[in-house]
This record gives C-alpha cells, structure tokens and sequence, in this order.
C-alpha cells in the first residue's frame, strides 16, 4: 500500500504554547489510521492542519503526492473533513447541501444525483432528502455530513469524533462503512477518536499522541508490545502509555 | 465562475428556503415589507419638507440643499464603512461554513468574491429605504430627469463597494497582527468611537442653521462654510459630483465623477482580492487558533471563582445577575456599546443649546418643552433597551439550556432579567431628565413630575423589551447588534414607542393640574383632582400591564422551546 497522507515534523503553536509538537507518521491508502490522545493532547489541532483549516507553525504535510502548503487545492480536491462538530446549512435541504458540495469540486448534476441518492440511501436518509437540515435530529446531521463528505469520492477521510452524537445503529453503520470502503476503494480514514472500543475495532494502526507528542505508534499487536501489555484491551494500553509519559 | 455562483447563492437559497417554509417567516417578511414602505413614505415626506424649506431660503437655498445632500451621503459612508468593517470580519473569519468551505478545494478568488458580494450586499440593503426617499425628494423638487436616477444606482453600487473593499482589506491587515476575535473587538471600540465622533462632528455643523442663517453666522460666512467642506478624497464627494449636476443649473463639475466612483470600486475590488489571496489563509489559520485554542492554564484562577458554588451564585436572581456582569466586562463587544450610549447622550445634551433657542423664540412654552424633553428622554430609553435588553435572553446563547435544566420558571427567568436591567434603566433616564431641566432651568416641580413619569416608562420598556427579547430570540446570534436588528428588535422599537407616547399624553393633565395646585390652588375642583388621578393610575398600570403580558408571551414562547426541538 502506498502513502496517501505523510505528516513530516509538523509543529504548530498557540503562543509560546506547542499543542502539537513535532510529530511524524504516514496513513496508508485503504487504511484506517487511529488517532487517540487525552483532552488537550493536539488531536483536533493536528486534524485540522491536515485539512488545510490551521497553518503549521513548521514541518510539511503532503497528501497524495501534493504539498498541503503549496497546492492546496490539489490535496483538498482528494480530501474531505468531518469535524466533530459539522457545519450544516440549517436553511438547505440535505439534496441541496449535497448538489452544493458536489458544485465545490466540479462534479456534474448527473453525478451528484445518482451519487448522492446512494449515499443518501446507504446512510438511511432518502425519505429526508427534500426536507430541511433544521428538522433533522444531530445523528441524522452526522449521517448527512458524512455523505456530504464521501459524495466527491475522496481519497482521503479524515474525521474528528465520528461517533458523536450516533445511535448504536448509526455507529455500527459508520463502522461498517469505513472497513468496507477502504477495503474495497482503498479510502484512507484518518479518525479521532474517545472511544477506545471503536478504534480497536475498525483501526489498522492507531497513534497515541500526548502532549503534543506522538508517544506511540502501531497496529493492535504493536501497541501492546510498546506497553507491555500482552492480551490488554487498547483502553489499558492507552492509560499504561499516557499515565507513563506523565509521570 | 461556476464556484462564486453556488456560494453566493446558498445564501439566497437558504434564504428562499426559509420563506417558503415557515408561514412565520412570511408573515414577518410582509410586516416588515410593509414597515418599510410606511418608514420610506414617513421619510420623503419630511425630506420633501425640509428640502422645500432650504430652497426657500433666498439667495443660497440651493446651495443650503447641496451641503444637506453632502451631509447625507456623508453620513452613508460612514456608516456603511462601519458596518462593511465589522461584516468583513464575521464573513472572513468567524462565518460558521467557513469551516466546511476552506477544507474543500474552493478557489481563493471564488471565495472572496462571494464574500466581497456578501458583505456588501449585508451591510448596505438597509440605506436603500433610508435614503432613497431623501434622493426622490430632492429629485422632485429640483425636477431632476432619468440621468440623477442612473447616476443614483451608480453611486449605490460604488458607495456599497468601496466600502467593502477598505472593510476587507483592514481586516485582512489587522488579522495579520492580532486574531480575528480580538481584531473585531479592537475595531468595534474603535468604529463605535468614531461613529461618535462622526455624528459629534454633523452635530457641530448645526444643520438647524442650514433653515435659518439668521441664527448664527452672517451670510458671507455661512456660505464660506457651506462651500469648503467636501474632501475631495472621499468617495461621498464624489457621489455628491456625480449627482449634483443633474439636480442644478450651477451644478458644473470637472472630470466624469460616476466613471471615477465606478473604476475605483473595480480597482479597490481587485485590490481587496490581491489582499486576499495574500494575507487570507495565514490569517483564518490564526483566526481559528483564537477559535479553538486549548485551554489555558493562565485563566483558570478567575474561572474557578465564577464555577465554585457559593450562595450567593446559587440565589438564582442575584446569580443571573453576576453572570451577566461578567460577561459584560468581559465581552468588548459588549461593553464598546457603551461608547455609543455617551455619544447619544452627549449629542442630546448639546443640543439642548438649540431647543433653548426654540424656547427662547416663543414657540414653545415651558410645558411643551417639558413634554418634548420627556418624549425625547423616552426615546432614548427605548432606543437603548433595543441595544442592551433587548438582546438579554438570546445572549444566553448555546448556554441556554443551563436556563432550560433549572428548576425554575421561565417566567422567573424573565422577572430576574427584567428586574436586573430595571434599575440602570430608571436611574439612568432620570438623571438625563433632571439634568436636562436643570439646562433649561424649568419649574423644580416638572423635575419631580419627569421622574415620576420617567420611572414606569422605564419600567414598561424594559419588560416589554425582555418579553420580546424572549418571544424572537436568536440563540446563534454573533454579538447583540445582530438580535436587536431582526423582526423583533423592529416590533419592539413600534410597540416600546406607541407605550412611550401613550404615557406622555397620559401624563399632560395630570401635570397641568399638579402645577395649578401648586401655584393657583384656588383654580382646582375636585373633578380636575379625580381625572388627574385616573390618568395617573393608568400612566402606573399601563406599562405594569404591558410589562406583565409581555412577559408572559416570552415566557410562554420559551417554554415550548424544548418541544420544538424534541
């Protein structure tokens, strides 16, 4: 598998404060890469950078071969990003919002119709499809943003907390899709995530990043080696290797 | 091309959507619609007025006309630099589908030329039922033809432009230095400042004397005044030289003044988007760090001492009160409003140098005076309950729901906000009242009788304007200007008057027999005493009954509110 997203010691302060500070790692394509880390450990920061929203302080982000500083809207025109908290356009109807993102990167009426009815069919949302965002409940939204995302057929999917707000139904089908699609597509997903159930499930590799530091980096396996931790849950790997590098 | 016409019309559609949805909606879209024709019909009456009466004034009338017109469209351009400032901050940096625009592959000049389109549109619709009946008026009466017309949609769109490109342009320069929040806050304070300035400085001209020269310089100097005020770097004296010509035989100016405003807008629009396309990623990139900068460390002392559950934050009254003290001192802009309310009363101070004057001519007595400076003082205070009350419920914002779990009433909620903002209210317009006549050095009996009036006006407004705040909140409302501008901030502003006048026609016999009490008792019957009476009953009940239905509406309005979004 080749590299999709290469993260080459990216740094980024808020002040004299380094959130994120000087971290490397790749993520595959047909991978899903796990991103773990406690409250205020660069998670967010570091997704957002990877999206194009917040400038790195130094280092290099590429993706798909495209240098994120210098073309920009090359490495977006394969990416979309799905923010823990997504910004819908309450006023639009969820065609609307998909015919809207799909006019973002080009794509052609046709396309955007026969596209966005599956995506609206595989996320359960066909018979709200002509209804506005506003009357839709908060997982229906993350199941909209999530179409809204896959609808340009991105290569890479980067996704911050993509369980928030999703019934078990929904989680299960997030889950779902994101193995089927980087099986069968070779889609990247870069995720953050809390739950650390989720991740053991659906991830090939996780990162654990702590203090703007990546402090461990590896599939299940690996991970637990890394922690000595033979046969552990990765909830007890994460708290051995966080509560380590405290203290 | 493709890209500018979706995001400048997800807006339209958005807001297309909204009308054809709710009922509400368009209802409102009607009221306001209608609103605007009666204000637009208000406002060419009285410029036809006073526009006649300039050109009454023989020998200079046209040139008394010609500086009101540069006054006019002076005073446009401030205030659409002003708005065109804080609008390009909110659209550039803080405008929530930012998020999910700059992370898709749209173009920088697609997206600063929906922007650029955005903010100007934003900031400007709002003069066009303003002014365009002044410009109407003068056009009639100066029999103006098609040509002051197209000349008139050439300075709109110039005037709307140019704007928007200096708003754009400082924002992006600024935000290089400092992060968008704080940028905004720096240019509220500093825009509300000179927006003070600037009507200080219209007040100085003393456009009263532009209807009766007599009163103040002679003719020679006057004229002097009048010719040499308009810079000729500002774009509203060229909107001046684009329209006067057609308005006057002695209009002749040099150059082509529309071609001037229409190419400058182009060049400061390619300009703004060279701007853009340089400064603007660095400088949403920072705009985001403001946004979702992790928690500090440094600010957790003076956190912790509002979180800790004392007694006196869990009285939930007195608790509500802290909090919103709080934010007010610590929300710039919140308290830059302040600024506005010393310019609006340092501007009615000083002009009460002009109402003694008026009474000094005989025109009006002592009474009347009372009575106008009573209607004015009142206007002010609902003018300022729209800024401050007004918005009190929706600037709980997404923390509402703090108000929503607590076990108390919604209706309790309102009385704590109403009762909180109340007494600012009342002792700020009674010292505006007592000041005032000691200015005018009326009868000490009509001070105590202002106050005694004043005080349930107050009392009226403030919960009329709580109880509407409630009833058209706007939770995702960005800063305070933004909720006492919607519908309800309008329908409040008509309803606020309409109590205002009633209580001031309530008032005069009251008053008239008071002071016949006082100096000629004899003249009193016992009829006079029992009207009196009853019109002071009803100036104390009306706004108590006012303030008790409107708050029960918001309250009633809140209260569903978790229904609704079930």
């Amino acid at each position: 598998m080749s590299t999709i997203l290469r993260v080459q010691s990216v740094v980024k302060y808020f002040g004299g404060f380094a959130a994120v500070d000087g971290i490397d790692f790749d993520v595959l394509r047909g991978e899903v890469f796990g991103f773990l880390g406690p409250n205020g450990a660069g998670k967010s920061t570091t997704m957002r950078m990877v999206a194009g929203l917040l400038r790195p302080s130094a280092g290099r982000i590429e993706i798909d071969g495209h240098d994120l500083a210098d073309e920009p809207l090359a490495a977006k025109a394969v990416t979309a990003f799905i923010p823990d908290r997504p910004f819908l356009y309450d006023k639009l109807t969820g065609l609307e919002l998909l015919r809207f993102v799909g006019g973002l990167y080009g794509m052609g009426r046709q396309d955007v119709s026969e596209r966005g009815a599956e995506l609206l069919d595989v996320f359960g949302l066909t018979d709200w499809a002509d209804r506005l965002v506003e009357t839709y409940s908060h997982g229906m939204k993350q199941r909209l943003a999530f179409s809204a995302a896959m609808l340009p057929r991105p290569k890479l999917l980067i996704v911050d907390e993509p369980m928030v707000g999703l019934d078990p139904r929904g989680a299960k089908l997030v889950k779902h899709f994101f193995r089927r699609l980087s099986a069968e597509q070779q889609l990247a997903v870069f995720l953050s995530t809390h739950t650390m159930s989720v991740a053991q499930e659906v991830c090939d590799r996780i990162a654990i990043i702590h203090h703007g530091k990546i402090v461990a980096l590896g599939t299940m396996d690996e991970l637990r080696i890394e922690a000595d931790r033979p046969g552990s849950a990765l909830e007890d790997i994460f708290l051995a290797l966080t509560e380590e590098h405290d203290g | 091309m493709r890209q500018f016409v979706l995001l400048a019309g997800v807006h339209a559609r958005s807001l297309r959507n909204s009308y054809r949805t709710s009922p509400g909606d368009r209802r409102r879209l009607l009221v306001l619609a209608l609103l605007a024709v009666f204000f637009s019909i208000g406002v060419y009456g009285g410029a036809h007025w006073f526009f006649s009466r300039c050109l009454e004034i023989e020998p200079i009338g046209e040139i008394v006309v010609r500086r009101a017109l540069a006054m006019v469209l002076l005073a446009i351009f401030s205030l659409l630099a002003f708005s065109s400032l804080v609008g390009a901050f909110s659209n550039l940096y803080l405008a929530e589908d930012l998020q999910l625009l700059i992370s898709r592959p749209v173009g920088a000049y697609s997206l600063y030329a929906a922007r650029f389109f955005q903010t100007s549109v934003l900031a400007s619709w709002m003069v066009i039922p303003f002014s365009t009946p002044i410009f109407v008026a003068i056009g009639r009466l100066l029999g103006a033809g098609p040509v002051f017309y197209a000349s008139l949609a050439a300075v709109y769109v110039a005037m709307a432009a140019i704007p928007t490109a200096i708003g754009v342009i400082v924002s992006l320069l600024l935000t290089s230095v400092l992060s968008a929040r704080r940028a905004r806050h720096v240019l509220v304070t500093v825009g509300a400042l000179a927006l003070g300035v600037l009507v200080f400085l219209l007040r100085r001209l003393e456009p009263e004397k532009l209807m009766n020269p007599d009163l103040g310089a002679p003719l020679i100097d006057a004229l002097r005044t009048m010719q040499g005020l308009d810079p000729a770097w500002l774009p509203s004296s060229w909107a001046l030289d684009a329209l006067w010509p057609h308005l006057a035989w002695s209009g002749k100016t040099g150059g082509h003044p529309v071609a001037l405003l229409l190419s400058t807008s182009v060049m400061m629009f390619f300009l703004g988007g060279w701007f853009f396309r340089a400064l603007h990623p660095g400088a949403f990139s920072r705009a985001q760090e403001g946004l979702h900068r992790p928690a500090g460390r440094r600010r957790l002392g003076k956190r912790t001492t509002f979180g800790r559950p004392s007694s006196e934050i869990l009285e939930y009254g007195a608790g509500l009160r802290k909090k919103d003290r709080l934010i007010f001192v610590r929300d710039p802009a919140q308290w830059s409003q302040m600024l506005t309310l010393a310019a609006i009363v340092a501007i009615y101070v000083l002009n009460f140098k002009y109402i003694r004057v008026i009474a000094g001519t005989g025109m009006i007595s002592d009474l009347g005076l009372h009575f106008l400076n009573l209607g004015l003082c009142g206007f002010i205070v609902v003018a300022l309950a729209v800024r401050f009350v007004y918005p009190a419920v929706s600037l709980e914002g997404p923390a509402f729901w703090l108000i929503l779990s607590a076990p108390q009433s919604m209706r309790s909620f309102l009385r704590a906000k109403a009762a909180a903002w109340f007494l600012p209210l009342a002792f700020f317009a009674a010292l505006l009242m007592v000041t005032t006549h000691v200015f005018l050095g009326t009868d000490p009996w009509l001070s105590v009788l202002s106050i005694l009036t004043i005080t349930p006006i107050a009392f009226g407004v403030v919960g009329l304007a709580i109880g509407l705040g409630a009833r058209y909140p706007r939770f995702d409302a960005d800063n305070p200007v933004e909720v006492a501008t919607g519908f309800g901030g309008l329908f409040f502003m008509l309803t606020g008057g309409a109590l205002l006048l009633a209580v001031t026609l309530l008032s005069i016999w009251p008053t008239i027999v008071v002071l016949r009490g006082v100096h000629r008792p004899d003249s009193l019957q016992a009829l006079h005493g029992l009207t009196a009476g009853i019109c002071a009953a009803l100036i104390l009940g009306l706004p108590m009954f006012i303030r008790s239905r409107a708050l029960r509406v918001g309250a009633r309005h809140l209260d569903v509110i978790p229904d609704r979004e079930a």
